[in-house]
């Protein structure tokens, strides 16, 4: 039961936490790349490519985080039966741990 | 062409309720997502290689599919080539080659001009494939980590090759020690790990994002047909612009796979060219 509500936890957490962060990082990447043009238009091309790269770095971790998350969904329960199954699991392991 | 405006709201009419009522029937029969290139895939020498994790099984047909559908449209657009192009097809053509080759030639420089077919043909190849989603009835073979793993080795081995090339070997394995020679033994292992972190890097960050793409659409045209067909009687395409997004990131992510590859060859490119292309402006 604890298994089943800490995993639908890391599940549904670990994708908006990664988010939360690199989404913070990429807009101050942009913003200092759109200052660096705005002080320098000529420059605009290479800072574009440098602040494309630096984006796509930054957003490769959170598709690491995507990619747990497709990982871990397939983890969880899809029927209820299932459910059913596991919770029982778990309290015949209980009545022979207090059985002994 | 000039076509009236009525017939490209038709025209996206039709395409729409096509992708609806037709991609939906072909890819909700079971789990698995089978493709217009089945019959190929069903031949005996093929049948073997097909899996489902990723819910690709046609994956051989559809990669090899673009490999011949690039042969073939290169081959039939390079014909009859003149010094002062005067066709559009040929002006074209140059246009994209040409901004290919200056894009990744200035960051490769002088000594590295010579590989810029490298990054390059990583790029024309992975935007075909990134591409190949967006028709219906087809699948992006990058959508699948066995492509993109693929994809990320080769570029990892051909960095390498070209480093030994340039380098010699003892060169090459002086770059992995690192600048003071005493802490070698430790920045040796950090440097392999982190060549391959680059490799895998690579790989995931494109299987991811395309993957990722093709899920969405997949779930949207699910749910607009479910919707469409329970409450209205008739689908409604809710994916389109998702597609739109596709295209872009599609783009994106192929012209980020060969910079980087471009980067990681300019690390290990020693002479330090320090005449760039922006001192000469």
């Amino acid at each position: 039961m604890i298994y089943l509500a800490v995993l639908a936890f890391g599940v549904t957490l670990g994708l908006p936490i990664a988010v939360i962060f690199a989404s913070t990082a990429q807009g101050k990447a942009t913003s200092t790349a759109l200052e660096g043009i705005a002080r320098q238009p000529e420059a605009t091309s290479q800072i574009q490519t440098a602040m494309i790269i630096g984006l796509a770095l930054i957003e490769s971790l959170v598709i690491y985080s995507l990619l747990m998350f497709f990982l871990l969904m397939g983890k969880l329960p899809t029927t209820v039966s299932e459910v059913v199954e596991l919770v029982k699991a778990e309290a015949s392991v209980q009545t022979h741990d207090t059985e002994n | 062409m000039k076509i009236k405006k009525n017939s490209y709201i038709s025209l996206l009419l039709v395409v729409s309720f096509f992708f609806v009522v037709v991609v939906r029937p072909l890819s909700a029969a079971g789990d698995s997502h089978r493709t217009w290139l089945k019959p190929i895939s069903e031949l005996p020498f093929l049948k073997g290689l097909q899996s489902d994790v990723w819910h690709q099984p046609d994956l051989v047909s559809n990669t090899y599919f673009v490999v011949l559908i690039l042969i073939v449209f290169f081959s039939l657009v390079t014909r009859n080539l003149k010094r002062l192009p005067d066709s559009k097809r040929q002006t074209l053509l140059e246009l994209f080659i040409s901004g290919i080759i200056n894009f990744f030639g200035d960051i490769l420089g002088d000594h590295g001009k010579k590989y810029v077919w490298f990054p390059g043909s990583f790029f024309i190849f992975i935007l075909s494939l990134n591409y190949l989603g967006l028709i219906p009835g087809l699948q992006a073979p990058t959508a699948d980590l066995n492509t993109t793993l693929a994809l990320g080795v080769t570029s990892l081995i051909g960095v390498h090759i070209i480093a030994i090339k340039e380098n010699g070997v003892g060169g090459y394995l002086k770059h992995f020690i690192g600048d003071p020679w005493w802490l070698g033994p430790l920045m040796f292992p950090l440097h392999i790990v982190g060549e391959l972190a680059r490799a895998g890097s690579l790989a995931i960050r494109l299987f991811g994002n395309i993957f990722g793409e093709e899920t969405v659409i997949f779930q949207l045209t699910v749910l607009a047909s479910v919707l469409g067909l329970t409450i209205l009687g008739i689908g409604f395409p809710f994916q389109i612009p998702m597609l739109f997004f596709g295209l872009f990131g599609g783009f994106l992510q192929a012209f980020v796979f060969s910079l980087l590859t471009t980067i990681y060859i300019v690390t290990f490119l020693e002479h330090g060219d320090d005449h760039h292309a922006e001192a000469h402006h």
